[in-house]
């Protein structure tokens, strides 16, 4: 891990998102589909709001909303964002002070990917995959 | 608006003996004096042998281009000790050219007195330290003498760049927007992701292949960034291609997905240390019974070797998986009475035609060795069958990967890997899938996506992920490959891309 890389070499560069007239339940569809934690919520090509699971529990499970409602109600519409190329060390940081798992990237004033946290953890993957493939 | 137009000469080839034709070399020298060129790149091979005579003569010759000049190392410039006297002559070796809005990158990649190129580890570092330094600027354009993809009508794949994987990678996680090089004589244009590889072919070589005439190529970068290519042969004829990246890449999913594929390679099931039967067991469990695929393809190296112990243990293993599978040779399966065993245990792989998809397998294992080879029999017959299913999704199947693999030494391994290549792309299969290397890696050459698996079982892997297959669904208008790590079934997008529309039937 190169902590001076800029954040475009550690994010992933495709989005995957529903549209802000979808309802919960059919963007938690997506979500186990794809086995992703997050989606961003797109109206023609720009992305307007972004949650991720837990935003579902806190906003949607706890208080008890239907799961039909239109994900623009409950998707974040403050996006906290990084340019593409903020180093990496910096972007994280920044995740640290916000208290978040995953940011958006973006380039020109448009959301071009996305950085999570657990993109850095396949060499621990890796490793505790050897520890137990032995016979 | 054309922003910046670069002429793009190579391989001069500057000698007083006959492989060099002077009268090609002038009339493309005037005519880029006399067009609106902004720059000129020569991507090397300025002299034949790298000797002093012919170097003194291409500083006369260089000299006749009156517009900005860059000029790399070739291997033939660096023959004899001639990087000493390239520098001394001509000037850097490896360099970086500012322009508004944009940097020209150049790397020498050659290795004395072979036509092999490598970007060695300290080149490797600076250029990745320069791609850095360079982040923010709108076009990165790089530049070496060898070739990163295979290329067509060159016969043997070879005098590839060793790390040929690394830097591809490397050049596409920095949005590099154009990679520009010569070596094989050969113009080319391919677009890997969003990458633009402009090959030059030779502009004042006799060797020219297949009876082709000398060219050079004119790139323009456009303020909208797009990027044109254009070959420009000596004889006026000319071939454009255009690109724009497409960006953001978003994909909101919209109806029911038509096919997932389970897509693995290298079992390598045996009684060696290195098989890992409990992580493929593993897999195999969670590809049942979490994933469900349609189909599942191995793309080869099912056993290590190809001894009856091996093949009962992997049919055995393999028959748990509950879905339609596919299996493709590799190397390792064919050895010792593989040939034999393969079809005994696994069967001839065949077309298989399923809903609108057809999966078309390719047989590139050759007996006893890693090189493989399609062969120009079979390339013809992968060229008729692509026609001929062109109202269907086309999959085609094979062992040995075509686009160079992150961290493994490129050598070339498939034989005949340019004009597979080409066969494939420009007949626009559907979808590539192939098993050697590895390590996983996903890019789209123009507007195919070719996507190669790691090992899904193999200790001696090269994959930061571990041991791992991978999971591509195909929509009406997307197909999105994940990997998946074998044992802890987390996964990461490999790559996502829109489909082209099919060539319905006439």
């Amino acid at each position: 891990m190169d902590k001076n890389a800029p954040i475009k070499v550690y994010m992933t560069r495709r989005l995957i998102g529903v549209e802000p007239g979808d309802s919960v339940k059919r963007a938690c569809e997506v979500m186990v589909d794809f086995d992703i934690g997050s989606l961003v919520v797109v109206d023609g090509k720009r992305v307007v709001g972004f949650f991720t699971k837990s935003d579902i529990i806190r906003r949607v499970v706890i208080p008890g909303l239907s799961n039909e409602t239109p994900v623009e109600k409950i998707m974040t519409r403050e996006l906290i964002t990084v340019d593409v190329n903020t180093p990496l060390r910096d972007v994280l940081d920044r995740m640290a002070k916000k208290g978040i798992k995953h940011i958006l990237v973006e380039e020109n004033g448009e959301i071009v990917g996305i950085f999570s946290l657990r993109d850095l953890l396949s060499a621990s993957r890796r490793r505790l995959e050897t520890a137990i493939a032995a016979e | 608006m054309a922003m910046m137009r670069i002429a793009h000469i190579s391989d001069t080839h500057i000698t007083g003996e006959s492989a060099y034709k002077g009268y090609a070399y002038d009339l493309i020298v005037n005519e880029i004096n006399r067009l609106d060129f902004d720059l000129v790149i020569h991507t090397g091979d300025v002299t034949n042998q790298g000797l002093r005579e012919e170097y003194e003569r291409a500083t006369y010759e260089l000299k006749k281009i009156n517009k900005p000049l860059v000029v790399l190392p070739g291997n033939h410039d660096v023959r004899n000790v001639g990087y000493k006297l390239f520098e001394k002559f001509i000037g850097p070796l490896n360099g970086v050219r500012e322009f508004k809005e944009g940097a020209i990158i150049w790397v020498d990649s050659t290795i004395p007195d072979l036509s092999d190129g490598r970007v060695g580890g300290h080149k490797f570092k600076w250029l990745k330290r320069t791609l850095e330094e360079y982040s923010e600027r709108k076009f990165k354009i790089v530049a070496s003498h060898h070739h990163l993809l295979p290329l067509p009508d060159t016969g043997r794949e070879r005098n590839v760049l060793y790390n040929a994987g690394d830097v591809l990678g490397l050049l596409l996680l920095h949005d590099v927007n154009l990679y520009a090089c010569g070596h094989k004589h050969v113009p080319n244009v391919y677009r890997v992701e969003d990458m633009v590889v402009d090959n030059a072919g030779c502009t004042s070589c006799r060797k020219t292949r297949g009876g082709d005439v000398n060219s050079y190529n004119i790139i323009t970068l456009h303020d909208d960034g797009r990027i044109d290519v254009k070959i420009r042969r000596v004889t006026g004829e000319e071939v454009v291609r255009s690109h724009r990246p497409t960006r953001p890449k978003i994909f909101v999913p919209k109806g029911e997905r038509l096919l997932r594929i389970v897509h693995m390679s290298e079992s390598n099931v045996s009684d060696r240390v290195y098989f890992r039967r409990k992580v493929l067991e593993n897999a195999i469990r969670m590809i049942n019974e979490r994933f469900k695929p349609d189909v599942v393809v191995h793309c080869g190296d099912v056993v290590d070797m190809g001894i009856e112990r091996y093949y009962e243990r992997a049919r055995e293993l393999h028959r748990k998986i509950e879905a339609e599978t596919i299996v493709v040779p590799g190397h390792n399966d064919i050895t010792y009475l593989g040939y034999d065993l393969f079809e005994e245990y696994f069967g001839e792989p065949g077309i298989k035609s399923k809903g609108g998809f057809t999966f078309i397998p390719v047989m590139s294992a050759q007996y006893e060795t890693p090189i493989g080879v399609v062969g120009r029999i079979g390339q013809e017959k992968l060229r008729k069958l692509l026609e001929e299913y062109a109202d269907t999704f086309t999959v085609v199947l094979m062992h040995h990967n075509i686009v160079p693999i992150p961290r493994s030494r490129e050598i070339g391994f498939l034989e005949d890997a340019g004009d597979v290549l080409r066969t494939l792309t420009e007949e626009g299969a559907g979808l590539v899938l192939t098993g050697h290397g590895g390590n996983s890696f996903a890019a789209r050459v123009d507007e195919t996506p070719v996507i190669n698996a790691g090992s899904i079982s193999w200790e001696l892997h090269r994959n930061p992920f571990g041991n791992s297959f991978n999971v591509i669904d195909i929509y009406r208008d997307m197909v999105v490959a994940f990997e998946i790590q074998a044992t802890w079934g987390s996964g990461r997008l490999l790559g996502m891309w829109a489909r082209k529309p099919l060539t319905p039937r006439p």
